[in-house]
């Protein structure tokens, strides 16, 4: 298990990697690298202060280190707009992201799991269909236009809940269902294969030869099995669940790090945008990671070696 | 009265490409403490035969149409599957086809063995559980028991699997054990030994073997009873030294005499030329008669019906009509 | 009664998936690509208006279902008079043709390193392999608005940013199969024979693999159509003043409160087009690769 790990950690470790330094290069590409960081109205001056700081007329591979070094210690420059540290701001506005994506994560696994094995037990069942066609929709349905639709319904209208901004639990309830219909929907289309795969499996039929009932049958036999190949594709739904949460809090104004990475990015704020980028990435290897334990915590297969 | 009766089964499969008679028409009996071999290609139905007899078919592909399973004067097509559940590992313990996939690879064994006594015993105290499963353990001759239960199946050896699963089969003493194949995947050496094994289990306990094999030389050895199936029909059964001594059936001949004379038990069931028919596309008449040396017109108008050459010896053929 | 009400649900939108797959598509889907693909192709014959020329006169006209709307503008006009309508049937193009390049790179790539990964196994499978796993964490839309703010939003930055994450997914898709294609006798009897390491992969193996690739591709459009209209809508994908559906959303927000139709209209246009061509890759998966089923 402990190598196991150790063996994702370093996976993941290169996925930061390469994306950093993807990141790097990209920026060096711009001619004037200094001026990208600029902002809009800054004298030359300002951009010779900026080059200085960036090392770039030390030779390229130490302006790399320079990076990762900056990185590392959490120093991303400073915001042109509020001309705060990049690192204050993403300390603020990771805490709110976190919270709300952690709701809807709850909420969508206590929604999914049911989901996905009710649609695998009742095949060819009007159950199934029900749950295949909503799934679809909502593998379809961009998280913009679902929240559009859901403010001017249910907050402008109805008026029972605040129509953006983050205050009391009442305002966490759109943008969480917004955000966990892409995840639902996700899961359910994989558990449900998995589901029916497992189901139809030598050793499920086995437990049925031993006379074990149909619900241990099914929630513990079967799903726990059914749930390894959904954690296996872990990585695709967590880089979609991180896409639509940039979105939800755009939409439904939820000062997190989504909505101040797009803020920055239509202010061309360059320090911000790769900040904000940096901690996503950052984010995604770690929600990866916690993916990759609870599966060998789930799967003695990875545990025991 | 016999432990397991099956009367005129028929077993469909309906599938994409077709409805698969994967059995049509099977009648067997079965005594008390008795052991029947069935035996036949690959394809013609056994493995769905037994299935049909816990209902554990394919689903939802499989459905048994007609037919009656007595087992101990019951029909088992008419049950729920609640009262099965409570047949199923209690009552009628199976032995699957392969080992390697027939246990959960989350749990681990103790866990796995456990479950039946827990469910049909009704035994709770993980500590008597415990004594139980190691007592069975023991009984399949698997060293080391107290630490094989911690083991998750991975852990295993196929030969060790197969005990495990062997084990859970018996460990509610049922009256009747379905086993089907259960050393095609294990290695010669070890499957002699537990062959063994399960004969001492069944003379100890006196249970019904229902047993499916493709080698012959061991259905010889251990069986009291034969049934010889084609295409999703029995064409043969007898005693086990009517058929292999007083073979009728030219299918049955041409398995028995292709059973190398040295009693050697790793020979896999001998081809015969042609091709097994497809069960979705079944020929007129009998359908062994393409294949048959001794074909005749009528062969091929019409299927034979079953003809009995003495008590408990039948055969469907019109040579012998 | 429940049986046929299902039966027809099937048969329009899921190409009746049931015990059997039907040789039929779903009807509903079809018709909605079939008239997104046309609109695609000759949207400049069919659009009413120029898409990009603005009428101040008539700007924010409300569409024909609203009590002061009229047939003129069908679905109204934006903030500059232009006619929404014309843009929304021109956007199918951007739609379209962002899915399509951004695809058709990503499988090209994609496919080729998987062929490669099976053919030469050893090291180099290991170091696609770890490239491709090192991928797919990585969510699009960051790399989209690296590329948007480094060179400015364009459409080919969106094309890169897309075949950047979907290659690594269809190389992920497909080695698997491919490698066990390579193990076929057929595969090693034109080795044997001499046959060249590029004649196997792309004679032998490729067209193993087509149907999968198929079945992919159309499973990633309604992906990658929603991916353009999410990077569009932060600003991050196409500029202006091309019409794109996930732009107009977003410019349509300005005016939610008393014009809500001008997102929802071409928000609904995404939903559409990307649940039809859901469907569609749903009802071709089962129907080419019973295997790869999921819902
Ligand atoms: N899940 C299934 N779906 C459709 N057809 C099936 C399925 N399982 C088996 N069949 C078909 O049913 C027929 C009988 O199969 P069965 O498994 O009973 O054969 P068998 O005699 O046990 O063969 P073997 O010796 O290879 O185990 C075969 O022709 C097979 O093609
Ligand atoms: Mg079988």
């Amino acid at each position: 298990m402990r190598s196991f790990i150790l063996r994702r950690l370093l996976q993941l470790f290169v996925t930061l990697f390469v994306f950093l330094t993807i990141m790097f290069f990209l920026v060096r590409m711009t001619g004037n690298p200094a001026e990208a960081f600029a902002p809009t109205d800054a004298t030359p001056e300002d951009i010779k202060r900026i080059a200085a700081g960036m090392g770039l007329d030390k030779p390229l591979y130490i302006q790399y280190f320079l990076y990762l070094k900056d990185i590392a210690t959490g120093s991303f420059g400073q915001s042109h707009k509020s001309l705060r540290p990049v690192s204050d701001l993403l300390l603020t506005h990771s805490i709110n992201t976190i919270k709300l994506a952690a709701v809807t994560v709850v909420l969508s696994i206590i929604i999914a799991i049911p989901l996905g094995v009710v649609a695998a037990v009742k095949r060819f069942t009007l159950i199934e269909s029900s749950i295949g066609v909503f799934a679809v929709f909502g593998m379809s349905v961009p998280g913009f236009w679902m929240g559009i639709i859901l403010i001017e319904l249910i907050a402008v209208r109805l008026g029972l809940v605040p129509a953006g901004g983050m205050s009391g639990p009442s305002s966490y309830i759109l943008p969480a269902i917004t955000m966990s219909t892409l995840l639902i929907a996700g899961l359910v289309r994989l558990l449900r294969s998995s589901m029916i795969d497992t189901l139809d499996s030598d050793f499920v039929r086995f437990a049925r030869m031993k006379g074990v009932r149909k619900r241990p049958l099914i929630w513990k036999h079967t799903l726990r099995n059914a749930l390894l190949p959904v954690l296996g594709f872990a990585g695709v739904q967590i880089a979609m669940f991180l896409t639509g949460s940039v979105v939800v809090e755009t939409v439904f104004a939820w000062p997190g790090l989504g909505r101040l990475m797009y803020s920055a990015l239509i202010e061309r704020d360059l320090p911000v945008v790769q900040g904000c980028v940096t901690l996503f990435v950052f984010f995604a290897i770690f929600i990866n990671l916690l993916v990759d334990i609870l599966s060998s915590y789930l799967d003695p297969r990875i545990r025991l070696g | 009265m016999a432990l397991l009766e099956i009367e005129d089964l028929h077993t469909y499969l309906y599938t994409r490409w077709g409805t698969v008679k994967a059995v049509d028409g099977t009648s067997f009996s079965l005594e008390r403490g008795k052991t029947l071999g069935l035996v036949g290609e690959s394809g013609c139905g056994k493995s769905m035969t037994l299935l049909s007899i816990l209902r554990l078919l394919p689903w939802p592909a499989g459905r048994i149409v007609s037919g009656r399973i007595l087992f101990d004067g019951e029909d088992l097509v008419q049950k729920s599957e609640g009262e099965l559940e409570k047949i199923r590992g209690k009552r009628i313990g199976m032995i699957p086809q392969d080992p390697y996939t027939s246990l959960n690879p989350v749990f681990n064994i103790e866990k796995q063995m456990t479950e039946p006594i827990q469910i049909h015993l009704g035994l709770k105290k993980r500590q008597v559980l415990k004594e139980r499963v190691t007592e069975i353990l023991r009984k399949v001759r698997i060293g080391d028991p107290e630490k094989r239960l911690e083991c998750y199946p991975h852990q295993l050896s196929g030969g060790m699997r197969q005990r495990v699963v062997g084990g859970i089969s018996i460990s509610c003493n049922p009256d009747l054990i379905i086993a089907d194949e259960p050393t095609t995947a294990l290695d010669v050496s070890v499957q002699a030994q537990y062959i063994n094994l399960i004969r001492d289990i069944q003379s100890t306990y006196n249970v019904a073997l229902l047993y499916v094999s493709h080698d012959l030389s061991l259905i010889f050895r251990i069986c009291d009873q034969v049934a010889v199936m084609y295409a999703g029909k029995i064409v043969e059964k007898g005693s086990v030294h009517e058929i292999f001594k007083e073979t009728l059936h030219p299918y049955s001949r041409a398995l028995v005499t292709s059973i190398p004379p040295v009693d050697c038990d790793i020979e896999r069931l001998p081809s015969i030329p042609g091709q097994p028919p497809k069960l979705f596309a079944l020929p007129q008449g009998c359908y062994f008669a393409p294949r048959c040396p001794h074909a005749m017109d009528k062969c091929r108008q019409a299927y034979p019906e079953e003809f009995f050459v003495s008590e408990g010896h039948s055969v469907s053929c019109w040579r012998y009509a | 009664m429940i049986r046929s009400i299902t039966a027809i649900f099937s048969y329009l939108i899921r190409g009746g998936r049931g015990r059997s797959v039907p040789r039929f598509p779903p009807i509903i889907p079809a018709v909605i690509i079939s008239i997104t693909i046309i609109c695609a192709l000759f949207g400049k014959y069919i659009a009413p208006y120029d898409p990009e020329e603005s009428d101040l006169i008539n700007r924010l006209q409300p569409p024909v279902w609203h009590e002061e709307g009229d047939w003129s503008h069908p679905l109204g006009t934006d903030k500059l008079g232009r006619d929404m309508l014309s843009r929304i049937i021109i956007g199918s193009r951007v739609s379209l043709s962002v899915a399509v390049l951004a695809l058709a790179l990503g499988a090209f790539i994609g496919v080729s390193a998987a062929l490669m990964a099976a053919y030469f196994r050893g090291w180099v499978e290991n170091v696609i392999m770890r490239v491709v796993e090192s991928l797919q964490p990585l969510p699009i839309i960051f790399i989209g608005m690296i590329l948007a703010i480094v060179f400015g939003p364009s459409f080919w930055n969106v094309i890169i940013a897309m075949a950047f994450i979907v290659w690594a997914r269809y190389c992920r898709s497909l080695r698997g199969e491919a490698v066990s294609i390579m193990e076929r006798d057929f595969v090693l009897l034109a080795k044997v024979a001499g046959a060249s390491s590029f004649r196997i992969m792309f004679r032998h193996l490729l067209p193993n693999i087509a149907n999968t690739i198929m079945v992919l591709i159309t499973l990633m459009v309604g992906w990658a159509i929603l991916s353009e209209a999410v990077l569009s809508f932060l600003g991050a994908g196409i500029p202006p003043p091309t019409p794109s559906w996930g732009r107009m959303v977003s410019e349509g927000r300005d005016y939610v409160a008393t014009r809500l139709w001008l997102s929802t209209v071409p928000g609904t246009a995404v939903v559409l087009v990307v649940l039809a061509f859901n469907m569609f890759g749903d009802w071709l998966r089962d129907r080419l690769d019973p295997k790869l089923r999921q819902m």
